[in-house]
């Protein structure tokens, strides 16, 4: 067989493949979800064992955060908030003791809320928030992730709140290596805002505790940075492999459905226009994917 | 012809409602799963009563949009993980 006619086989409807592309065959089909399934099963036991050899990249830090979301409250006309030492401090106790009790959660599996972190801290507040994210890959990504969610929106873009607070650390939460980014609001008691009815905002949270042994691993020296950089960057090789995969198929199923339509060829099997608008959706699905998480 | 095109509409609907689910879902990633799978199920779903209705269901069509659903999910996974 001719390398020409092999390429037909495989990508053109044509006898020798029974007017189906021998690419978009059962058995191929089969082959595909095997080797996915192996490759995301594989890729994530090299990652969880060297995450500097296969990882996700990130680059995360404090003087970014602060600077996204006064950009958001200056362009919605809200005053700048103020890096308040006491509330990073309670944002990295919070951040620890995620990692520590394994949890990821506005209160803690021992009933812990966020505004004992912050008392602790020795800030006496009037008015205090908390949003949570992990995972993300940038400082932007971040703050537009809160952006898009209203629970998280209304908590940032408050009007009651002068002082904020940063941590970003990396650990282990439920056996993955994970970044955690905690931010927490607040206006002490006696500062005009402050001088409103004791108010404590956060968003929905879930519990997703796990009884798997707990391990800090600050990624930084300080708890206001994490940046990594693996050899291979786990996040964006996963959607080149998607890309790749989905674009060679769209194109199969459109040459395919051209030809059996011009050669007015019957038989049995699903509808190419169907799948090509199904796959187009899956990729707008992965192109607009975050790998982050908020709560 | 026309039923073919009312269905495909129908399939269109499905997708970009799950598109609109998928943006909403922005930061929740659980969500976001869910309305992959949602959406990969109410494909293989549509596909099977698309090829009901135009009499030419067969086990080998069944198993083409069963398939290509579940390369869709482990994509989508692959991803989001």
């Amino acid at each position: 067989m001719s390398i020409s006619s092999f390429v037909t086989h495989l990508f053109l409807p044509h006898p020798t493949n029974n007017h189906r592309p021998k690419v978009l065959h059962l058995d191929a089909l089969c082959i595909y979800v095997f080797l996915f399934g192996l490759f995301y099963i594989s890729s994530h036991a090299v990652w969880r064992r060297m995450p500097d050899v296969l990882g996700y990249a990130t680059d995360i830090h404090v003087e970014r955060l602060l600077a996204e979301t006064n950009a958001k409250r200056e362009a919605a006309g809200l005053g700048s908030l103020q890096l308040d030492g006491q509330l990073s401090e309670a944002a990295r106790r919070k951040a620890v003791d995620m990692f520590t009790k394994n949890y990821w959660s506005h209160n803690s599996p021992i009933g812990t809320t966020p505004w004992e972190f912050i008392s602790e801290s020795g800030y006496a507040y009037g008015v205090a928030g908390e949003n949570l994210a992990k995972n993300f890959s940038d400082s932007k990504s971040v703050v537009d992730a809160w952006m898009a969610s209203p629970t998280h929106r209304d908590n940032l873009m408050k009007a009651g709140y002068r002082d904020i607070g940063f941590a970003v650390i990396n650990g282990i939460l439920n056996g993955e290596e994970t970044t955690l980014v905690v931010q927490m609001f607040g206006s002490r008691l006696g500062s005009k805002s402050g001088q409103q009815q004791v108010q404590k905002t956060t968003v929905s949270s879930v519990a997703a505790a796990t009884n798997q042994m707990p391990a800090v691993k600050a990624a930084s020296s300080a708890y206001g940075n994490v940046t990594r950089k693996p050899w291979l960057d786990l996040g964006i090789f996963n959607r080149l492999v998607a890309y790749v995969f989905i674009g060679v198929l769209l194109g199969v199923f459109g040459v395919d459905a051209w030809l059996i339509q011009r050669r007015r060829i019957v038989r049995v099997s699903g509808h190419n226009i169907a799948h090509i608008a199904f796959f187009v959706a899956i990729l707008i699905f992965i192109s607009s994917m975050q790998r982050g998480s908020l709560l | 012809m026309k039923k073919d095109w009312f269905f495909l509409f129908i399939l269109f609907i499905i997708l970009a409602g799950g598109i609109v689910t998928f943006f909403v879902s922005t930061g929740n990633a659980i969500a976001q799963r869910v309305t992959g799978i949602v959406t990969t199920i109410s494909y293989v779903v549509w596909g099977i009563l698309h090829h009901r209705m135009k009499e030419d269901l067969h086990a080998k069509v069944v198993i083409e949009y069963v398939l290509l659903g579940c390369i869709a999910l482990v994509l989508l996974f692959i991803v989001i993980s």
